[in-house]
């Protein structure tokens, strides 16, 4: 009882202590990245890694606080919001740690290494397909009148890539698109995850989302399918990033180097995303290449412009 | 004079995080005129809520007293109070989603605060209803009928209902738990869950004021109930009654069975079934192998362990000063009164900026904080042991051994019946965690939050039952109510 009391405690205290341990603040999500922190920790025994997995908001929100106060906790940034991370790069905050590996593409690292894709998702068109039988092709056509009521989309105030979709199609098709998707019903859920296991139940019928998240449920089972729309699926850049303040950078690095490791590729690709490196697998039951269209963020004004024709509160 | 200025200086020390608090959000409290919509609801919801929970407890405590129920079915009832609300909220939302029913919204948080407060308005409520009922008997028998029975039953059971309304009010006035599974999905916000959005709000140019001038109006809300927040009064003799009647069983029974249903058999269905394919597919070795939940089960577990152990550690050692023990009680009463979202804003703004911040220890402090009034509530309403002491004083023991040998020993039932008390609700806070965790002191709550967050759901579902499991210990420690 004494020896397991102590145990307890030691578990407790150790974590705050340990010198290899590596904090980790990211909107990747979680059973994603516990598959991927288990990996690395199976290659790295004794090192501890702590995760703080929200929306992106909510990471971004904890990181300004943090920043404030003046004490930054993650070693490793992982979100999908480059306008925040283009800010503390500008302010020299960022660690530049260009990706060596053979093949990698280097569009896809962003000012010159000092962040980048590590797999790639988009925002697609999804359904529930004993709901709807004739599926969309383009994001026009879910203004067609068989879609009404039928339609969702994460909360962009929560979700970085839902962010990206208000930008992006409000840049494409202005921002009378979602004026019209507002009449023909269209509702918002907090977070990608949330909308993906409403419309599987058939809550929904027709949602803007993730493509990785809806090929998880497909691949439990669920009554779902991904269309990448003719007119482009939205690339949503969900970069990697060491900040400077990191108090364990080489942890953060040997962490960076293994989601380019074939092993982390591996896991992106089963868990439905589409790996960075040429040589991985890709994602079952998708398209081997997909018409991506890189995403714009929305910014504040547009997004309060979102938020009052939504009557979301932030 | 001494005495007075120690209780001041302690009253002054305990109050630091809401006068921080006060003094944070107050400059930024016009801000918050778009926000009135808001106050406006948390004050309608907890209001209704309360006299929901009120009329089905006091339904029910007259079915008990006429019904003669006790024992098992009374177990039966309790379980769903001790099940932590925002549970209670799962179970009712996946409940409802069974039968293709979106329950999201002020329905579903109405709903799940009724099932969940009832039991609670029933404790509180019963003994007065069986001393009105009781006279009633007394009074029929000397020829009062109809309408005159009102006033024999009402001056009795008005203030217990006054007292129990008060108490019920502040509960709902401050649950984060089934607003944050039921509202914040659906648009719907109270003070505690926008409080929270706000803290959380990457847009917020200050997030912590802004979350602060919320708390104010959370305090102005919740103030007139605590003024009047008195004890329940919890002894009452027994009364002559009426022989029992099976209908007033059966309608007691068939509430307790329908409330636990409408709980379980959602969590069952998601935690045991694939939604897609109908397998047989218990998500529970899923969920427990997350490590964010086994992370949040260890933290859980010590703090709620700590907790007590700590808070009967004071109760006991200020047991023989029955005085200064009172005292101390009626100023933490404050912390468990009010909502725990104040005490949760006012440690943050009190403690960011030192190193306790961002540990588990934050976290401890808050519980100690929080559960403090019961722990020495457990003890000051225990047994009279002074009598005891004295005789062994009188034959020559010196205070501290004569409190040992014959004080202390007659008060464990009611540590014990403290500790069970404080335990289950400690191990499944959520409230004061959500705000105040950090990387790595996660609890099961916060874990659970983040499960339905990231679409775990069958996870979350099968966390929520091994919690229901857990609360269900409380039991084993029920004192006689």
């Amino acid at each position: 009882m004494i020896r397991a009391t102590v145990y307890l405690l030691l578990g407790f205290l150790l974590p705050a202590l340990a010198q290899g341990s590596l904090t980790l603040y990211t909107s990747e999500i979680l059973a994603d990245v516990n598959a991927l922190v288990e990996a690395f920790r199976r290659q790295n025994p004794g090192v501890g890694v702590q995760v703080f997995r929200s929306g992106t908001g909510e990471v971004v929100a904890k990181l300004r606080a943090e920043l404030e106060a003046g004490n930054p906790q993650p070693d490793l940034l992982w979100f999908a919001n480059e306008d925040f991370l283009k800010e503390l790069a500008a302010k020299g905050l960022l660690r530049r740690v260009p990706p060596t590996v053979p093949g990698y593409p280097v569009q896809l690292a962003y000012q010159g290494g000092l962040y980048y894709e590590v797999r790639l998702l988009y925002n697609a068109i999804v359904v529930n397909t004993q709901r709807v039988p004739e599926p969309p092709s383009s994001w026009r056509d879910l203004l067609r009148p068989a879609y009404r009521g039928l339609l969702g989309m994460p909360d962009p105030n929560f979700s970085g890539a839902a962010l990206a979709t208000v930008g992006t199609l409000a840049q494409r098709l202005g921002f009378g698109y979602f004026e019209a998707l507002k009449a023909q019903g269209l509702r918002i859920e907090q977070s990608n995850p949330v909308l993906q296991q409403k419309l599987a139940r058939g809550e929904y019928g027709v949602a803007i989302t993730t493509d990785f998240g809806a090929r998880q449920e497909i691949a439990k089972g669920a009554p779902l399918r991904v269309v990448y729309p003719r007119d482009g699926a939205i690339l949503v850049p969900t970069p990697v990033a060491v900040p400077t303040w990191s108090r364990n950078p080489q942890l953060a690095l040997s962490f960076l180097r293994f989601l380019l490791s074939p092993e982390a590729q591996r896991l992106f690709a089963e868990r439905g995303y589409y790996p960075v490196l040429p040589e991985a697998p890709r994602p079952a039951g998708a398209p081997a290449q997909v018409l991506g269209i890189r995403a714009t963020f929305a910014d504040p004004g547009l997004l309060a412009q979102f938020n009052a024709l939504f009557g979301l509160r932030r | 004079m001494d005495r007075h200025l120690a209780q001041l200086a302690l009253g002054a020390l305990l109050a630091l995080p809401l006068l921080h608090l006060l003094a944070r959000g107050t400059p930024l409290l016009p801000g918050t005129l778009r926000d009135l919509d808001v106050v406006g609801a948390s004050l309608v919801l907890a209001g209704a809520g309360t006299l929901l929970a009120l009329g089905m407890g006091l339904g029910l405590a007259v079915a008990a007293v006429w019904g003669r129920v006790g024992g098992f079915w009374e177990s039966l009832l309790l379980l769903g109070y001790l099940v932590p609300p925002f549970v209670t909220g799962m179970g009712v939302l996946f409940s409802f989603q069974a039968f293709g029913i979106a329950i999201q919204g002020v329905p579903g948080i109405l709903l799940a605060w009724t099932l969940h407060y009832t039991p609670l308005a029933y404790l509180l409520l019963k003994p007065q209803v069986r001393l009105a009922l009781g006279l009633l008997t007394a009074a029929r028998v000397h020829g009062v009928t109809g309408a005159r029975g009102l006033g024999v039953v009402l001056p009795p059971l008005l203030p217990a209902l006054a007292v129990a309304g008060g108490g019920l009010y502040l509960a709902l006035l401050g649950n984060f738990g089934v607003p944050a599974v039921l509202g914040t999905p659906a648009g719907v916000y109270v003070l505690p869950t926008l409080a929270y959005t706000r803290l959380m709000s990457p847009f917020a140019t200050d997030p912590l004021g802004q979350a602060a001038a919320l708390g104010i109006w959370l305090t102005l809300l919740a103030l007139p109930a605590v003024l009047l927040a008195r004890p329940g009064i919890l002894e009452a003799r027994e009364t002559p009654l009426p022989p029992g009647g099976g209908p007033y069983r059966l309608v007691y029974g068939l509430y307790a069975l329908l409330a636990l249903a409408l709980i379980l058999l959602g969590l069952l269905r998601e935690a045991l079934q694939n939604p897609y394919t109908g397998a047989f597919q218990p998500a529970f070795a899923q969920a427990l192998a997350l490590p964010l939940v086994q992370a949040g089960l260890r933290n859980s577990l010590l703090l709620a362990l700590l907790t007590v152990g700590l808070l009967l550690a004071l109760a006991l050692a200020l047991r023989p000063f029955p005085q200064v023990l009172r005292r101390i009680r009626s100023l933490l009463d404050l912390y468990y009164l009010l909502p725990g979202t104040l005490l949760g804003l006012g440690l943050i703004l009190l403690l960011a900026p030192t190193p306790l911040y961002g540990t588990p220890w934050i976290l401890l402090l808050a519980y100690l904080l929080n559960f403090a009034a019961l722990a020495l509530r457990a003890l000051e309403g225990g047994p009279r042991v002074e009598g005891a002491v004295a005789v062994g004083r009188v034959h020559g023991l010196p205070p501290w051994r004569s409190w040992w040998r014959l004080g202390y020993p007659l008060l464990w039932p009611s540590a014990f019946a403290g500790a069970f008390l404080i335990l289950p609700l400690a191990f499944s806070e959520i409230t004061l965690s959500a705000l105040l965790y950090a990387p790595g002191s996660e609890t099961v709550g916060v874990a659970v939050l983040s499960a339905l967050n990231g679409g775990l759901y069958r996870e979350g579902a099968a966390l929520g039952l091994v919690l229901m499991g857990i609360s269900a210990l409380g039991l084993l420690g029920r004192p006689r109510w």
